[in-house]
């Protein structure tokens, strides 16, 4: 029997985002991963679910997830498969960790290439190197050398090139 | 030569066991914090405190002249550096001293001449130590870098010469790599150290990394404290340390802690500081001196039984050392792990931010060395490291089991840690047997089953909430009972 994808998810665990595929067999993926989750207890809150010879215990408590006793943030949203990936045209960006800015090596208007540094953010003793999403124009600089930002904030725009 | 008013120039765990070591001996206590530290442990444990204001590290905890000004407006009359910051900058030493002050530490010439590394590697093989192949002098440019590679056969490191914490340390593959890779580490020396002096070294594929600790009173007795393996690393810097390492016999410990002390003699040392070695091959090569406490005492102070905080207060105060070599028997094993706000699944990136709860392991033999707190704020400013789980037992097995149950027993909320990866790394093969060295978290199957177990996690929270949110499963999620046929359909 071929198995066929029947629904896609995008979960988002403790800040990592993971597409997992779910089969028609009862398979789920994650990237070329295949993994068969088998539920073995399922109270109300509480679910016992045994991957790769591995239990995790699975349970709400006060609108707060745990697994294995430790706490998660956690949410997922469908995928659907007739969605076609939309093409961004200018985007902000932004860092996820806050920190300082140590050097902005591009200037605006500059055009970069995929994979390009654009600056440096040094956080907890670690330099962290920022690249262009895609080859891009650079519209505008938000932040200078010696700068401090938080996460979320937008450090320069890109226009697609 | 004696004190009586110290300023704890750190933060953290390491500026609470100092103020704990002052306490013991009846000094009174300057704590200095940062914007945002306000209720910080140390500052609440102090007998005092002082602001240094806001902003960047240069301007708080790096800034020599505002530490002289907090001694001098508070009347402290001794200064402990702790590790990291200024402990092992010699020119904050030397102010220290000229002002009169008691740095609780060696000389700031010690300092200069064992942080000066190309120097230090000379008159480590002068006293007999093994070095790894490569310059005698600092690199001048980039041709002087590819003769000298040429010389010594690649793959080849390129060192500072000065500073730590794994900051500019690269390995240079081949000569087409080195242009690239001597105008980025000299680069970014430049712009974190103002000092961008390299040298070179041959590059050791799958070194082990052990230490010497070493003490020192003003009275020339030197004794070593054993050993710490400390191969476990990412970034050149350390996530879990042992002692005694699985490597070092008795007679290899007595050997190589000899020729530590007789090298230390030439120096005019006083208190505590750490030599560090390569071991590869049947070989310890001598890679620097560490001329301050360092973070991982923890596990010599569990197989030695000494407090060494209290120790460096004690030299300090010009006692002589309370211990002699013949009182150093290393006893039962321990393990440290240090658990940094940090995703390893996300190459190790820093995950700042504010607990919202944690628990804190305790048990027979069990230490938590920590300053953290619900509510307590994991800045950027400051270095990932949150708490250090320590466990001791009879023998390593028993001691990585109480670790295990311990690192089980943690649990935090607000950041994103590495001690799951804790569990893992104490769980495989490779740490279990002691085979492990510097390479082996890159070469082993740790990080595979890290994100595998993350991927189950994921999957494991969706099935269960879809099992939640729908009355009748929509999704065809496997039962224990029909498992069993499926395969054959």
């Amino acid at each position: 029997m071929e198995k066929s994808i029947i629904n896609r998810y995008k979960i988002n665990l403790n800040d990592e985002t993971f597409e997992v595929k779910i089969w028609s067999n009862g398979d789920y993926s994650i990237g070329d991963s295949i993994y068969t989750p088998t539920i073995i207890t399922n109270g109300n809150n509480t679910s016992i679910i045994k991957i790769d010879d591995k239990t995790y215990k699975v349970s709400i408590d006060e609108n707060r997830l745990f697994i294995n006793e430790d706490a998660v943030r956690f949410n997922y949203k469908p995928v659907f498969s007739n969605h076609k990936p939309q093409i961004v045209e200018n985007m902000d960006v932004k860092t996820k960790i806050p920190g300082t800015i140590t050097k902005v090596l591009v200037k605006e208007s500059n055009v970069v290439k995929k994979d390009d540094p654009l600056l440096f953010l040094e956080t907890m003793k670690m330099r962290i190197q920022i690249c262009a999403p895609f080859r891009a124009i650079i519209s505008k600089i938000a932040v200078k050398a010696g700068d401090r930002v938080d996460s979320n904030q937008a450090l320069l725009s890109l226009s697609r090139k | 030569m004696g004190f009586s008013k110290v300023l704890i120039a750190n933060r953290g765990e390491i500026a609470l066991r100092a103020i704990h070591a002052a306490k013991m001996l009846d000094l009174k206590t300057i704590a200095i914090f940062s914007k945002g530290e306000e209720n910080d442990r140390h500052v609440k444990l102090a007998d005092d405190s002082f602001y240094l204001g806001d902003g960047n590290l240069a301007d708080t905890y790096l800034n020599i002249p505002k530490i002289l000004q907090a001694c001098q407006e508070k009347g402290a009359d001794a200064i402990y550096p702790g590790y990291g910051f200024l402990s092992e900058n010699p020119d904050f030493a030397e102010k220290v001293s000229n002002e009169g002050y008691k740095f609780i530490g060696p000389s700031a010439t010690a300092i200069a001449n064992l942080g000066h590394k190309l120097m230090a590697r000379k008159r480590a093989q002068e006293a007999n130590l093994h070095i790894i192949p490569g310059s005698t002098t600092l690199i001048k440019d980039f041709q002087h870098a590819l003769t000298i590679a040429e010389q010594i056969g690649y793959p080849v490191i390129l060192k500072a010469n000065y500073g730590g914490g794994g900051v500019g340390i690269l390995n240079v593959e081949s000569p087409l790599k080195m242009e690239e890779a001597y105008y980025h580490v000299t680069e970014l020396l430049d712009s974190v150290q103002s000092n961008s002096e390299i040298y070179i070294e041959r590059y050791l594929d799958h070194p082990k990394h052990i230490e010497i600790q070493f003490f020192a009173d003003k009275f020339g007795n030197i004794i070593h404290l054993g050993e710490r393996e400390c191969s476990i690393q990412r970034r050149h810097q350390k996530l879990l340390e042992e002692s005694p390492s699985t490597t070092v016999t008795e007679q290899m410990r007595e050997e190589l802690g000899e020729l530590v002390v007789d090298f230390i003699r030439t120096y005019n040392y006083e208190n505590a500081g750490t030599v560090e070695f390569l071991y590869q091959n049947g070989e310890f090569y001598f890679i620097e001196v560490n001329t301050r406490m360092q973070n991982e005492i923890g596990v010599t102070e569990l197989v030695t039984n000494y407090d060494l905080i209290l120790e460096q207060f004690n030299v300090a105060l010009g006692h002589p050392l309370s211990f002699s070599q013949k009182d150093i028997k290393l006893k039962g094993h321990a393990i440290e792990v240090r658990i940094n706000a940090e995703n390893p699944l996300d190459n190790f990136h820093p995950s700042p931010g504010t607990i919202q709860s944690v628990f804190l392991p305790s048990n027979a033999n069990t230490r938590t060395d920590t300053a953290i707190f619900k509510g307590y704020h994991v800045s950027p400013t400051f270095d990932p490291l949150i708490a250090k789980i320590l466990a001791w037992d009879i023998n390593r097995e028993q001691c990585r089991k109480r670790l295990l149950t311990a690192l089980s027993d943690f649990s935090i909320e607000g950041v994103t840690t590495n001690s799951h990866f804790h569990k893992i790394l104490i769980s495989s093969p490779e740490f279990i047997s002691g085979k492990y060295d510097t390479k082996t978290i890159k070469n082993s199957t740790i990080m595979d089953i890290l994100q595998k177990e993350q991927h189950h996690k994921a999957i494991a929270l969706l099935a269960h909430s879809m099992k939640s949110n729908y009355d009748q499963n929509p999704y065809p999620l496997r039962s224990n009972v029909n498992m069993k046929n499926r395969g054959r359909i």
